[in-house]
């Protein structure tokens, strides 16, 4: 663990998040790669049970036990699926059973579909206080073209049910880049969502991820997403828009008024340990990450039998554990100390990654202020590149 | 009845895959010189790569002993040929070694180009050939048409054509006494003065070179002095002997005998193929016939991928320059692909088994450029200069006139192709010469072609437009003028030296086009907008853009996500290290690559 103290977040010691995955999708939404099942509602309850199961186990595992937690994620999926009963159950364990900063933040992700006032207040009365809207897009000609089963008017009423239940940290997701999507069509948009004045919005480029149904559509020539041209123009245009509303970009893709930041993830970008639970969760320990199997049924089975989840595990050794921390770190607005992190880095990883950083500061992607480094404006468009240069020079 | 009575040397020359190595070991067990377990592969080729590709590359000789029941003992020389259209010149040299030839052919295939160029080649050199048809015994054989054929192109009486299966052994039995009776006893004076045929040569780590001769006139004995022709050393003779399986040393060689000669040679090169052997202290009055100085007729450039790994290439050349005399390379220097070398071949597969046993035997990833073939180049002032890569070609200004090197090329296949055949013969710049019916269903086309047209993916484009049914063989046909021009390629204005070409200006227009549009393809997009041109001097004939980079960035990124990217990012990193720089723009291998897959 000596190593873990090395982290950017302060290591062994400094508390971490606590993510919940919840797998379950009424339906299928064609650009989704994430792992999910469709209806299967009589697993739910039992699949509730497993993951307090696994989380008592992960409260002893010494990796984690004893550390407070300043975040809970309920993730999916579509956890807004889950009873209300079995949310406060989860919490109530998850307080159990590690120390919990008094400002916890407690996320849910939603979906706007059949959303109503009385399960989001029950929702919040479990104990969460961070609800996120799927909404995706306020337009029905892309929500069609995503698949989604829920309409823009379906968004505005689940939002303004949040605001109802007493939500005071409502965060909405918008996708763009849609097939059909312009970039003056997405501005109008963005407009729309600050005039609503959410505490957060997540704004993410449709990725056409491998294997999907729309990936597919899109090999065949049935789709086309707007010109990468375009595409950047909306990706800096947002910036303007929400910024001039008082959201302001705080990560690649995640804006928010200020102190409404999403903790959990920003800790995370950070290099902050991490607990993932449920079927496909990822959990972070220092160099170590690790991955659960994604199959609902195994991943049961296994905890039933009191087997071991781990579906991947990998030891990162310290160039690219570094390089993987200055990227993240780099993705959020206000960068990192890269040359503190480096520091436990030994030689000639070091001078590489370092050479690599003064490069991109030379191509114009990087900038530094004091030990901070952090993206351009223009930098930022390139943010893989530059991630790329980095595990270049791991090896 | 004299000593030279009983001997008999003789080749085996067939198309590939007519039976030639089987036929080889089923004589080999057939005389004793192998037991059946030794059988068991294929004796005479003995690389790995021959073996996979059904070819011979090297040349060897094996003495065999037969008793006949009549007449006593004999010893029957094979002497093997080297099975590829490159080797022409070293399977002169074998026949010329021999008083006879088995000529094998497939009785479910006939006749194809290579039966009938090394028969040529055969008759050439007067020896006495006796066809064969082997295969009898195949579920598709038809050795009626097989003899037919064969009998179209040697006349004859068709009762002289052997039916065989070596496979199985069928008729190889009544073979060796055929042989005995037709193919003539060898003649030469043992008390002349000496003259000893190289037909090929091979490299020992502890003795060095390996002459494998056939004493024409004379004795060769172990302390004589002796003189190669080409080029008057002289080297004493530490052993001499026949061949088996491995070296049986003897005290001499005597007119007519085969065999083998170390003399100290260190360097292969000085053991000739072609070349004459004679005793320095009573010369033979002048050489044997048909020797010539072995050239070049393929060029490329060898590049390792990795920089680091130049003394590596160097090394392996060394090494299999060791063997292989025909093999020729000086280093090169590329703005685009660093250090390597010019290599010279004597054809188009010769330079494939080079670049194989360099990437298989030595573990060397290599980009080959484009080959070329060597042009004469006759300038303004009178001067000739020979033009082995297109860095090397003059201004064109000071050009009067370029000449390129022509081959004489037999195509043999199925008469429904001929239409597909004369159409890239025309795309090619082939002149047809004849056409011949061995059947009513198979043809031989001759045609003249210029070389350089012949050298890359001529051989995969006949294969393929015939359903494989084609067979090709060539020879060297002179030079001839032609219009020659440099194409270049260019990288936001960098000449990318590796992907120039010497090519004939009404190819040039389609080459530059379709190259230009390969290299949008495989250069991927960076953070400035690329110009692909290619340009002949100055003048631009073709031209693409890659269009800036305008973002790379992942939008989700949390938990496990950042893993997989950087999985992904890991995985593409080993591509992205071996990209090379020309000027600001990174090219990646496969450009380099995909020059060699060119349609045209």
């Amino acid at each position: 663990m000596s190593r873990a103290a090395q982290s950017a977040n302060g290591g062994a010691h400094a508390p971490i998040g606590l993510y919940l995955h919840f797998p379950f999708c009424s339906a299928r939404c064609h650009y989704c790669a994430f792992y999910f099942v469709v209806g299967r509602t009589e697993l739910r309850a039992e699949y509730v049970e497993r993951l307090v199961q696994e989380m008592r186990r992960g409260a002893r595992d010494p990796q984690y036990a004893g550390r407070a937690v300043h975040s809970i994620y309920f993730g999916g999926g579509t956890p807004s699926l889950l009873e209300p009963g079995q949310v406060r159950r989860v919490i109530e364990e998850a307080r159990m059973l590690f120390p919990a900063k008094a400002d916890l933040e407690i996320s849910l992700e939603s979906n706007p579909d059949g959303v109503e006032t009385t399960h989001l207040a029950a929702l919040r009365s479990a104990g969460v206080n961070r609800l996120t809207i799927g909404w995706q897009s306020l337009r029905d000609a892309h929500l069609r073209a995503l698949t989604r089963t829920h309409s823009a008017a379906d968004n505005l009423r689940a939002y303004a049910c949040a605001r109802d239940a007493g939500f005071d940290n409502v965060a909405v997701d918008l996708i763009f880049g849609i097939p059909g999507q312009t970039a003056s069509g997405w501005l109008d948009e963005l407009r729309e969502v600050a005039a609503l004045a959410p505490q957060h919005v997540s704004a993410y480029e449709l990725t056409f991820e491998e294997g999907t149904k729309l990936t597919r559509r899109l090999q065949e020539g049935k789709v086309k997403p707007p010109d990468e041209g375009v595409r950047a123009e909306m990706f800096e245009a947002t910036d303007e828009i929400l910024g001039s509303a008082g959201i302001q970009r705080y990560e690649i893709s995640n804006f928010a008024r200020v102190g409404f930041e999403c903790r959990h993830n920003l800790e995370g970008w950070r290099g902050g340990d991490l607990l993932g639970l449920g079927a496909s969760g990822a959990s972070h320990v220092g160099n170590a990450r690790w991955t659960n199997i994604a199959e609902v049924d195994e991943y049961m089975r296994r905890i039933r039998e009191g087997r071991d989840t781990v579906g991947e595990i990998e030891r990162l050794d310290d160039a690219t554990w570094a390089a993987e921390d200055l990227y993240l770190g780099l993705r959020t607005v206000q960068g990192i100390a890269a040359e503190s992190r480096l520091q436990s880095v030994g030689e000639p990883a070091r001078s590489r990654l370092v050479s690599s950083i003064e490069r991109a500061i030379g191509q114009g992607f990087l900038d530094r202020e004091h030990e901070r480094v952090f993206f351009t404006r223009r930098g930022r468009l390139f943010a893989d590149l530059v991630f790329e240069d980095l595990l270049t020079g791991t090896s | 009845m004299s000593r030279l009575e009983h001997i008999r040397n003789f080749c085996i020359i067939a198309h590939i895959d007519h039976g030639k190595s089987t036929l080889a070991d089923r004589l080999l067990s057939l005389t004793g010189t192998l037991t059946d377990a030794e059988a068991q592969g294929q004796v005479l080729d003995d690389m790995d790569l021959e073996k996979e590709r059904g070819i011979t590359i090297k040349a060897h000789a094996v003495r065999m002993e037969y008793r006949s029941p009549q007449n006593g003992g004999y010893v029957l020389n094979l002497i093997d040929t080297p099975g590829h259209v490159d080797f022409a010149y070293e399977v002169s040299r074998s026949l010329a070694a021999c008083e006879g030839a088995l000529l094998i052919v497939d009785a479910s295939q006939g006749v194809e180009a290579q039966t009938i160029s090394n028969l040529h080649l055969a008759l050439l050199n007067n020896l006495t050939i006796i066809p064969v048809v082997n295969k009898i015994d195949l579920p598709g054989a038809d050795p009626d048409r097989a003899a037919a054929q064969i009998h179209d192109l040697l006349g004859g009486p068709a009762e002289d054509i052997l039916r065989i299966s070596a496979k199985t052994g069928l008729g190889v039995d009544l073979l060796i006494p055929e042989m005995i009776r037709r193919i003539p006893p060898p003649i030469g004076d043992p008390q002349a003065p000496l003259q000893a045929l190289i037909f090929d040569s091979a490299f020992d780590q502890y003795r060095g070179a390996v002459a494998y001769v056939r004493v024409v006139q004379g004795t060769i004995r172990k302390g004589m002095t002796i003189r190669f022709f080409s080029n008057g050393r002289d080297y004493l003779v530490d052993e001499v002997g026949t061949l088996r399986l491995k070296m049986i040393p003897k005290s001499e060689l005597s007119a007519g005998e085969v065999g083998y000669v170390i003399a100290g040679v260190k360097n292969i090169a000085d053991t000739k193929v072609g070349d004459t052997i004679t005793d320095r202290d009573r010369p033979a009055p002048g050489a044997l016939p048909g020797y010539v100085e072995a050239k070049s007729m393929v060029f490329s450039g060898f590049f390792p991928i990795e920089t680091e790994e130049y003394e590596n290439l160097r090394d392996a050349l060394d090494r299999l320059k060791l063997n292989d005399s025909s093999l020729h390379y000086e280093p090169e220097t590329s703005t685009a692909l660093g250090f390597g070398f010019r290599c010279g071949f004597l054809g188009l597969l010769h330079r494939e088994i080079v670049q194989e046993r360099l990437e298989r035997e030595f573990n060397l990833t290599l980009i080959a450029t484009v080959p070329t073939v060597p042009y004469h180049v006759y300038l303004l002032n009178g001067e000739m200069q020979v033009v082995e890569s297109p860095a090397m070609l003059p201004d064109p200004a000071e050009i009067e006139r370029i000449e390129e090197p022509m081959i004489h090329a037999e195509i043999v296949l199925p008469t429904e192709y001929i239409g597909n055949i004369l159409k890239i013969a025309q795309e090619r710049r082939g002149v047809q010469k004849k056409m011949e019916y061995l059947d009513p269903t198979r043809v031989v086309l001759e045609f003249r072609f210029p070389l350089g047209e012949i050298i890359y993916d001529f051989y995969d484009k006949l294969k393929s437009v015939t359903k494989g049914y084609a067979s090709f063989d060539y020879e060297l046909d002179g030079y001839s003028p032609s219009e020659m021009v440099k194409l270049d390629i260019l990288l936001n204005g960098e000449r990318v030296d590796a992907l120039s070409i010497i090519i004939h200006k009404d190819g040039a227009y389609e080459w530059g086009r379709h190259l230009a549009e390969k290299l949008k393809e495989v250069i991927p997009r960076q953070q400035f907008q690329i110009a692909i041109q290619a340009a002949i001097g100055s003048r631009v004939i073709a031209r693409e853009t890659i269009s800036a980079l305008r973002k790379n960035v992942t939008a989700k990124c949390y938990g496990g996500d950042i893993t997989r990217k950087r999985k992904l990012l890991e995985r593409q990193k080993e591509g992205k290290k071996r990209m090379k720089q020309v000027g600001t723009v990174r090219v990646p291998q496969e450009a380099f690559l995909s020059v060699l897959k060119i349609e045209r």
